[in-house]
């Protein structure tokens, strides 16, 4: 593969910012591995062909599997992109790395202490679990670990906001009639949003689920609480997303051979996402009880505007990627396509995921079909979107970016690109397997987050397929994302292992509409964040107010399941923790 | 701005499709009627459900010429009435009738999902889940909690039996209340 | 991108197109399945989409016009 000779790698230019970026990235890996350990577990089980453990620990599993992927794993990695993205564009380190150290940590130490609540739900000594899955809906109760885990995490990630924000700040102060280079642009429109979608679940976790679990207070709102987890649960998808959307708008054009079609509507799109990526939490909510048709309606209308910004990324993405092939020598209508570099795996990881997006997306107007939503709601249905989005576009566009970034990291080339290339590819043809069966399960009813869909009294009614060869597929599916997760890892492991070396350096073309080409008011960030708000408050104002005043603050009743700090619970966790520390303590002294 | 000509076709097009989309969303509400899960239900206390004049004894009360309401408590983790297979009735109706669902839950938030149809809602403790559904010809439907419960969510399932209307057995309200049958 | 020649010289566009071209031959089941109410039978359906698409790949790479060496 082609490299500018002589470039820099970022490593080289800024040595401080590339390690950060490195350990980033290390604890997302781990997560994914971790995290892709508990899927295949899952796979097998709930397909009966394979159960290693007892279903009851399934639910321990699976929270573990979703904590560590969407929340570990994602935000790990868009940490160290954005921070790539930031440093690269602005041309500038942070103002202080030592701030940059501490948000890192914090998210870090948020995440072991989430997680170790988590595990401690399979350690028997240990009166502590979080049996809650990733989204926690009171009355289930989490030990409260778990939720302070989330708190240190989340206040990590707006310190990592705020580093960018005053390195943005200091470059301004710098370059005061410039337009904001695109992917500082992307960054601090994403934090935006995140800092808005944020408010729901930091409000539901530090007024209610942490002093709750604490034994504060005695109760708490479960349909409160939901809808403020449901005001963060879908833009937290976009945080995820839009870092790929990074790669594909930045990246993906240069890989291709050519130069980013328009950079003045990936503003637009971006823009579009501070906007909009909110105000449609209650499309989480149709089938609930306790919230108006009105307000679910509107949800509705905004999630089917939403598709907007997607459909113009797929647009300028495949423009762009035209222009490449037509710049390696591609020609025809559809001739083209041979011209791209299919054998790069960073390419085509990218591509592949592009391509997977698409297929979710649709199956994600389904689930935004307010009525249409009766019949997939809470079946496998579901999963098998998600997995389509995130689990493709987001997490394969990860491995692929990381293909082509790591060596400017590390002054390294990776261990294998047939390997790399392999793994990309197995990871699509698996997960057509698995999220195809999903889909078609949860067209019959069978449904999600469950140990065992096997049932005593009734069989599922299939039209097509038959419930065991719909297992079989998902299983099979499940088992080669796992290989292909292995494949990945490895490969980056062994990397580390290569013999560093010059001339890895890559450089990112401008691309062919510049910002100069667009108004102005779209760099208007504080602009953009106001009508975010207003919008915001309009979609949540009502509905979060009608359910207060129906059902209180704190709910009609009810108790917590199960209620963990007991003065039990906490002995036994002294027992294991706190005594062999105080022990090794006194023989250190 | 300059926008591709293709660019602007393309937007056009996508304005075009979400429009439609919205569109049909649209005509399930008003044109076929498909109502949503609302707040219609009232709020009633979880841990006070044995008060409750309806969920005190939930079930089947005809109360209509061809119109029943059928009271469901979801419990972890069972349907009451439902799980036939924990010892509680199952759900019968007689076939081509109305019937209204009102189910809340005793304890943490379940999913309600007769399995194979679009009759399917959240439980949420607190909150009740009103759901009117045309039935149809005699069948029999599995009842699954779709939303986690538990470490035994996977165990708790029911079964909703619709019969041919000779075979129907049940109680209108008023006879309910009186101890008697029909 | 990395040192390590691969074992046999592979069209990566190839690779991409049949398993590109497999999937969607195995979507189009699920399409004739739900939609159509036919059922195909899974192992032979899918070994003649092997045969399928392997062919088309072949007659791609036989007839193609570019010998690019680049990736």
């Amino acid at each position: 593969m082609a490299t500018e000779a002589g470039t820099p790698t970022f490593a080289n230019k800024y040595p401080e910012e590339a390690s950060i970026v490195r350990r980033a990235f290390l604890v997302a890996f781990i997560a994914l591995g971790v995290g892709a350990l508990a899927g295949v577990i899952q796979a097998l089980h709930r397909t009966n062909i394979l159960r290693i453990i007892p279903s009851a620990d399934y639910y321990t599993v699976l929270t573990l599997h979703g904590v560590l992927l969407v929340i570990v794993f994602t935000i790990f990695f868009l940490v160290g992109v954005f921070q790539w993205a930031i440093t690269r564009s602005l041309e500038r380190s942070p103002p202080n790395i030592t701030f940059t150290k501490a948000w890192l940590g914090l998210m870090s130490l948020g995440s072991v202490m989430t997680g170790a609540a988590i595990v401690s739900g399979v350690i028997s000594e240990v009166d502590a679990s979080a049996d809650v899955l990733f989204t926690f809906y009171a009355p289930l109760q989490a030990h409260p670990l778990f939720y302070a885990g989330l708190v240190v995490f989340i206040v990590g990630t707006w310190l990592a906001g705020v580093d960018w924000f005053r390195t943005w700040l200091g470059w301004r102060r710098e370059h005061p009639d410039e337009r904001i280079p695109l992917q500082a642009f992307m960054v601090l429109t994403t934090m935006i949003m995140w800092y808005i979608a944020t408010i729901g679940v930091a409000v539901s976790v530090l007024f209610f689920l942490l002093p709750w679990s604490l034994g504060f207070i005695d109760q708490v709102n479960p349909l409160l609480t939901r809808t403020l987890f449901w005001f963060f649960g879908h833009p937290v998808v976009y945080f995820w997303l839009l870092p790929a959307y990074l790669l594909w708008y930045t990246v993906m054009p240069k890989i291709a051979g050519g130069r980013l079609f328009s950079d003045p509507l990936a503003r637009v799109v971006f823009v579009l996402f501070v906007l909009l990526s909110t105000p449609v939490g209650i499309h989480h909510q149709y089938m609930d009880p306790g919230i108006a048709q009105g307000f679910k309606f509107i949800a509705m209308t905004n999630t089917m505007f939403l598709l907007l910004p997607s459909l113009l990324t797929a647009f300028t993405v495949v423009a762009s990627i035209e222009h490449g092939a037509r710049q390696r020598g591609g020609t025809g209508l559809l001739g083209w396509l041979r011209a791209l570099p299919w054998r790069d795996p960073a390419f085509t990881g990218m591509a592949l995921a592009g391509l997977m997006f698409a297929a979710g997306g649709f199956s994600g107007m389904v689930n935004a079909g307010m009525n249409i939503n009766y019949l997939v709601h809470n079946t496998l249905w579901v999963p098998g979107h998600f997995h389509l989005t995130v689990g493709t576009a987001v997490a394969l566009t990860f491995m692929a970016g990381t293909y082509w970034l790591w060596p400017q990291l590390t002054n390294r080339r990776l261990y294998s690109r047939p390997i790399a290339l392999a793994q990309v590819v197995l990871w699509f043809g698996g997960m057509a397997l698995m999220s195809n069966a999903m889909h078609v399960s949860g067209l019959f009813g069978i449904p999600r987050r469950t140990a065992e869909p096997q049932y005593q009294g009734f069989d599922f009614a299939t039209t097509f397929g038959g419930v065991s060869e719909l297992n079989i597929q998902l299983a099979l599916g499940g088992t080669l994302l796992f290989v292909s997760t292995l494949l990945f890892l490895s490969n980056l492991a062994l990397s580390l292992a290569q013999p560093t070396r010059s001339g890895l350096g890559q450089q990112l073309p401008a691309a062919l509409s510049g910002p100069e080409d667009s108004p102005r008011v779209l760099d208007n960030l504080a602009l953009w964040s106001g009508i975010a708000v207003v919008l915001v408050v309009l979609a949540y104002a009502l509905p979060l107010g009608s359910i207060i005043a129906d059902s209180g603050l704190l709910g009609p009743g009810g108790t917590a399941y199960p209620a963990v700090l007991t003065p039990d619970s906490l002995a036994g966790l002294q027992a294991v923790v706190a005594d062999p520390v105080v022990r090794a303590l006194e023989v250190v002294a | 701005m300059h926008i591709h000509t293709y660019e602007k076709l393309w937007l056009g097009l996508s304005l075009l499709l979400i429009t439609g989309f919205v569109a049909t969303i649209t005509y399930g509400a008003l044109g076929a009627g498909v109502e949503m899960v609302d707040d219609s239900g009232e709020t009633v206390d979880p841990g006070a459900l044995g008060e409750h004049p309806d969920f005190a004894d939930p079930g089947v009360e005809r109360v209509g010429p061809n119109e029943y309401d059928v009271y469901v408590v979801a419990h972890r983790f069972y349907f009451e009435p439902g799980s036939s297979t924990q010892g509680f009735d199952p759900i019968t109706v007689p076939a081509n009738s109305t019937v209204n669902f009102y189910i809340t839950s005793a304890d943490v938030v379940h999913g309600f999902g007769v399995a194979g149809t679009n009759a399917n809602t959240m439980v949420v403790p607190g909150e009740v889940s009103e759901l009117t559904v045309e039935v149809g010809g005699p069948a029999e439907y599995g009842i699954v909690c779709n939303e986690y419960c538990g470490s035994g969510h996977h165990t708790m399932e029911g079964l909703m039996q619709v019969v041919p209307p000779g075979e129907y057995n049940g109680t209108d309200s008023q006879t309910a209340r009186l101890g008697g049958d029909r | 991108m990395s040192d390590r020649r691969p074992p046999v010289r592979t069209r990566g566009g190839l690779l991409v197109a049949v398993v590109v071209g497999l999937v969607l031959w195995f979507e189009a089941r699920t399409v004739a399945g739900m939609f159509f109410g036919v059922t195909l039978p899974p192992v032979p359906y899918m070994l003649a989409g092997v045969v399928v698409v392997g062919a088309l790949a072949i007659l791609a790479d036989v007839t193609r016009t570019s010998h690019s060496a680049r990736s």
